[in-house]
């Protein structure tokens, strides 16, 4: 039967050849078509398509970043729609947890971090969580990174951290740039001629010249602006005031933290230039090494009667004016016609729910490759471009194939050989995803305290109350501040949080009712007030009465045990170590679950390791997953599973949470009989040893 | 880790794979593994104790005192020491015992001001950069000398020090090993407290049990080396190696020795791992950054590094073991001969003070030399890099070995720096 559809599907689309796609799901078929196609000219045989149980795993892990909790893995087994899987992926594509996990991905690749040397790195990181949240086109958010201009803290402008991050060094951050967009390894030419590639010095200097003359920096303030001179003159107060240079670094370092300079187009050549086509100190127009050519259009030099001279040193400022040159070379970089923009995000994406690149290696792709299966290369080019860079859309045509819905390959592969994609590729699980997942058996709803929306902090509070202040009004207030700054930065925060809390409160109002705690206070003291009137009645010999206010006062004792358990569930949710990896600190401390599992320092580009080390194994053999799930109470699973009427009921219920799956005859009677046994230790071991094994650890 | 070539993913094995492989007797391991069992040349160090202070430690305030000089000898005061004509300000009573096998560097410069910088190119020998994670002293060390335990990782770092891991472009493996607390030990690698060890064992059975099928659908490398990596923790947790992590096994009056804090703790912890064959501990003391009021608490500071110093090298005398562990004093740069208007002093990266003692190293001497403010160097300029150079040559390491990044770029162990031969023993 299987044999019959391949030949069906290869036969189908020889007679009809295939078309470009209009509509994801068309995208979807050429997918499966080219995929069986380049498989069946190969002889490899398919993996096994994956079951309900696999894909819903699978699918979350993918999407969300985290395994599906019990109540959705239910949900999704259960339902009857015919077309159930894609019903789901369109709907987690619009979920928080899709914002969550896609920013771990590209904090990844931009080494996005709370911390970028001394300044706040909040505002990048909220930018790159926003452009994903309203699904920014790809090519406009990389022209936002390589044009960003102005404040960093000014309103939405977060894309400023692209250059804040390599700040003082614009030539690794152009490496950087042809790295990660282009899948161009230039970094040797920033030195010399590339030793194994065409690049040379002369190439790379002629990009690095569009983006010359940039400057990020935490202090631009103007100093030859003369309204600033009271700023000025207190930064030298500051000198001897240890106080007002605390405090009024907190305000500088907001208000003049900026990236100025669009670009001059020129550059000097460096003091070691040593090949012929030029000399040290030449200046260099900027151009383009392959792709569209880009013409500058450079204001006419003027004309002064004494010669320049110019000082030659290591470092020199840039030459010539701002003349937006950055914007032209972001233009040049996401243009159609470049040839690697779109194959790179193709290559990305595909290796992102695939497990292996399609074309090459994600940061040196190569101008000329296409990978083992060109036309499904191209194909997808054609399909990204018609999407316009709608990066949802065009995941989602990978997902729905049937190419992406299969067993993960069994075997390892020659990493020499070609890859025909006979299945996704066996991954373990990012540490994001696994902390992710813990946290899905901790806590009900684990993307409940994902922000919907930007927060408010402190500095960006400073900001807006700041900016438009002139300066010797500023001067003032930061003078002011300065005599009990613990107090003022305080107060400042709580207007900040209670500006995330109003919208928090608005976004709640529909649900909200008392909170758990209150209700379970009043229940207490009512219980309380009834056995006393109870006792009282009792001491006056009125049976009766007692006897009545005694059967309520039960009535309630279990309503108040139900509310006790509501707030320490609720409790539980609180706790502040329970939120996603996207929430912690980027990247987060250095003893942190997450590093131990490979978080990447965010120093390199995609810097996360999936490797195996015994720091893990002892993680997870002691450490919190004990504290976390297992002797919790209110942990969800822990909850799930002593909701299970009979011992096999439990066992499928520890099944379902943790694995996402049923367990088979073997698993479910080795288990069963355990809980017969023992039920409090059954529970605490079969958690344990689920969390600990291999299946929960990879995404197959 | 898409940055390295996927061909060299069999050769990439946690450190404590390749350790814990010889242990266990875990022969497809051994056949990947890379490293090699340290063969360390004679008189030459095996393992380092690297002591870093965090902040920019003053060298006119510690080792390249000016008491002549009332412009800038500030509150140091003078001590006498052991090896005469070698001084130390008046905080370092007990370093001042031992400076027979301390050698005091007073010409050390960096081209780095800022913290962070300082702080990577000490580690390093490179400046920071933007394209890549240059790899750290520690991870150089264990790269090309390869393990001395079969059972211990070969770096750990104890205490602060920043996020990094110091592993940099190197495979996973060779990062530190992060010990917060040294007091803790070794985190997780007891039973959890409610876990007694009928059920640990029941429960270990059971796993083996459940993963067996999905060992059999997925005959992988990376399932393999999981399984493995249990099968090498749960042997560690019983190993008598895992020991020298736990201080509290230390005599409780020697180990006051060393000061009850974290940072003297911590060299006590660093201490017991070298005997056993740790090649590298970094401990962190930060709190020198004082541009503010230095002589308030510089006592305290500089009391805590000086105890924990001092019992550390009269303890690497005692065993013996101070002909094969070189103890390194490190900070990013030193600090201003003036003493600013807040009384402090700032970042002062043209001349600063670092120590190498113990292995490999000519103790008693003192060299380089500023001129009489302490400003500028006027004898033997001694960069990072050569700093660096002098610590591998001192555990007679190559300097000149070339290593490729992932990207295929060279890079040496301390850059292109040169041991200073006289500093050698």
């Amino acid at each position: 039967m299987k044999q019959l559809i391949r030949i069906i599907l290869v036969l189908s689309m020889l007679l009809g050849g295939v078309s470009w796609a209009q509509s994801s799901r068309e995208m979807t078929r050429i997918i499966d078509q080219l995929v069986y196609k380049k498989l069946d000219e190969q002889g490899i045989a398919l993996s096994k398509r994956l079951d309900d149980e696999a894909f819903v795993r699978r699918i979350y892990l993918d999407v969300v970043g985290r395994i599906p909790t019990l109540a959705e893995t239910k949900t999704f087994l259960a339902s009857k729609h015919t077309r159930k899987r894609e019903v789901l992926i369109d709907k987690l594509f619009d979920s928080a947890g899709y914002v969550s996990h896609n920013f771990n991905y590209w904090a990844d690749v931009l080494r996005a971090t709370t911390r970028m040397r001394n300044i706040s790195g909040q505002p990048y990181i909220q930018y790159i969580k926003d452009s994903i949240r309203e699904n920014k086109p790809y090519d406009k958010f990389v022209q936002e990174l390589l044009s960003a201009e102005g404040a960093i803290y000014k309103d939405s402008n977060g894309a400023t951290g692209y250059y804040m991050r390599d700040a003082g060094m614009p030539l690794d951050n152009m490496s950087n740039s042809m790295q990660i967009f282009l899948g161009t390894s230039m970094v040797c030419a920033q030195c010399h001629d590339h030793p194994f590639d065409r690049w040379t010095q002369m190439d790379f200097y002629k990009l690095a010249a569009f983006t010359s003359g940039v400057k990020a920096n935490r202090n631009n303030a103007n100093r030859k602006d003369p309204a600033m001179k009271p700023i000025f003159d207190l930064r030298k107060d500051a000198r001897s005031d240890p106080k007002l240079n605390r405090t009024s670094r907190q305000f500088f370092d907001v208000l003049y933290a900026s990236v100025n300079n669009n670009g001059t187009g020129m550059i000097y050549l460096p003091h070691d230039y040593d090949y012929e086509d030029a000399k040290p100190y030449d200046v260099i127009k900027a151009g383009v090494p392959y792709g569209p050519k880009v013409s500058l259009s450079y204001e006419e030099e003027k004309k002064s009667k004494k010669k320049k001279t110019v000082r030659k040193r290591k470092n020199m400022p840039a030459p010539g004016q701002p003349i937006n040159s950055r914007h032209a070379f972001a233009e040049w970089v996401t243009s159609n016609d470049n040839p690697m923009f779109t194959k790179v995000i193709v290559n990305r994406m595909w290796d992102k729910y695939m497990g292996a690149p399609l074309v090459g290696p994600l940061l040196n792709t190569g101008v000329k490759s296409y990978g083992a299966n060109k036309e499904l290369t191209e194909a997808l080019m054609k399909y990204m471009q018609s999407t316009k860079f709608d990066l949802r859309e065009f995941s989602k045509s990978i997902l729905k194939s049937r190419a992406y819905q299969r067993v993960a390959i069994s075997e390892d592969l020659d990493p020499k050989a070609k890859n025909y994609f006979a299945g996704p590729v066996l991954r373990r699980l990012t540490s994001e995803q696994l902390w992710d997942s813990l946290m899905s058996l901790a806590l009900e709803d684990p993307d409940s305290k994902l922000p919907k929306k930007p927060k408010m902090d402190t500095r960006q509070l400073i900001y807006a109350k700041h900016v438009k202040m002139a300066p010797d009004k500023l001067a003032g207030v930061i003078r002011d501040a300065s005599k009990d700054s613990k107090n003022y930065f305080k107060s400042l925060s709580k207007e900040a949080n209670s500006m995330n809390m109003n919208t928090m409160m608005a976004s709640m109002s529909m649900t909200a009712t008392t909170s758990p705690d209150k209700q379970y206070k009043s229940l207490k003291s009512e219980y309380g007030k009834l056995r006393k009137q109870a006792q009282k009645a009792n001491k006056k010999g009125d049976k009766t009465k007692a006897k009545k206010l005694y059967t309520e006062a039960k009535l309630l004792q279990t309503k108040m045990e139900e509310a006790r358990g509501q707030m320490m569930i609720n409790n539980n949710k609180k706790r502040r170590e329970f939120v996603r990896a996207s929430e912690v600190e980027s990247p987060a401390r250095a003893s942190h679950f997450l590093r131990r599992f490979g978080q990447s320092e965010r120093n390199i580009i995609d810097g996360k390791s999936t490797e195996a080390s015994i720091p893990q194994a002892l993680t997870l053999l002691n450490g919190k997953v004990e504290d976390y799930l297992i002797n919790s109470k209110y942990s969800i699973v822990n909850r799930s599973i002593s909701e299970g009427k009979t011992a096999e009921d439990k066992v499928k219920e520890a099944y379902l949470s943790i694995l996402s799956r049923q367990p088979n005859a073997k698993e479910l009677s080795m288990f069963a009989q355990r809980f017969k046994k023992d039920e409090s230790q059954a529970s605490k071991d079969i958690i344990w040893v689920l969390v600990n094994s291999n299946e929960f650890l990879f995404n197959k | 880790m898409k940055i390295l070539n996927k061909a060299s993913d069999l050769t990439r094995r946690s450190f404590v794979t390749r350790a814990a492989s010889g242990l266990l007797g875990v022969n497809y391991i051994s056949n990947f593994a890379s490293a090699q069992t340290a063969l360390t040349p004679k008189g030459k160090a095996k393992s380092v104790i690297y002591l870093y202070m965090s902040g920019g430690m003053s060298h006119l305030d510690t080792f390249d005192i000016k008491p002549e000089n009332s412009e800038v000898r500030g509150d140091a005061g003078e001590l006498k020491t052991n090896v005469s004509g070698m001084r130390v300000s008046k905080f370092f009573p007990n370093v001042a015992k031992q400076m027979d096998k301390v050698a005091i560097v007073n010409s050390l410069t960096t081209t780095q001001g800022a913290h962070e910088e300082g702080r990577y190119v000490m580690h390093t020998s490179y400046e920071k950069r933007g394209t890549v994670q240059h790899p750290e002293m520690g991870a150089w060390v264990s790269k090309l000398g390869g393990t001395l335990s079969k059972t211990l990782p070969s770096f750990v770092k104890v205490g602060g020090g920043g996020r990094s891991l110091g592993g940099g472009f190197f495979e996973p493996s060779y990062a530190a090993l992060p010990v917060g607390d040294p007091k803790a030990g070794l985190q997780y690698s007891k039973r959890h407290k409610t876990v007694n060890e009928t059920v640990f064992n029941d429960r270990l059975a059971m796993l083996k049990e459940i993963n067996g099928e999905f060992k059999q659908k997925f005959k992988q490398k990376s399932v393999e080396s999981y399984n493995a990596m249990y099968r090498d923790a749960v042997k560690l947790m019983t190993s008598e190696d895992l020991k020298a992590f736990d201080i509290s096994q230390e005599n409780p009056k020697n180990a006051e020795r060393y000061g009850k804090n974290n940072f003297g703790q911590g060299v006590l912890l660093a201490r017991r791992l070298v005997e056993k064959g740790v090649r590298f501990v970094e401990v962190n003391l930060g709190g020198w950054d004082n541009h503010n009021n230095i002589y308030d608490g510089f006592d305290g500071r500089a009391g805590t590094l000086d105890t924990a110093l001092g019992a550390l090298l009269a303890d690497l005398k005692e065993s013996g073991l101070i002909d094969t562990t070189l103890v390194v004093l490190a900070t990013e740069f030193g600090r201003t001969p003036d003493i600013n208007q807040n009384a402090g002093r700032d970042h002062f990266p043209k001349a600063f003070s670092g120590l190498l003692a113990g292995g490999g190293i000519k103790g008693g001497q003192v060299y380089g030399k500023t001129d009489a403010e302490g400003k500028n160097v006027v004898e033997n300029k001694v960069k990072v890099q050569d700093f660096n150079a002098t610590i591998a040559a001192a555990l007679g390491l190559p300097t000149d070995k070339v290593l490729m990044s992932p990207s295929g770029r060279p890079f040496q162990i301390a850059h292109r720096g040169k041991p200073i031969t006289s500093l050698l023993a």
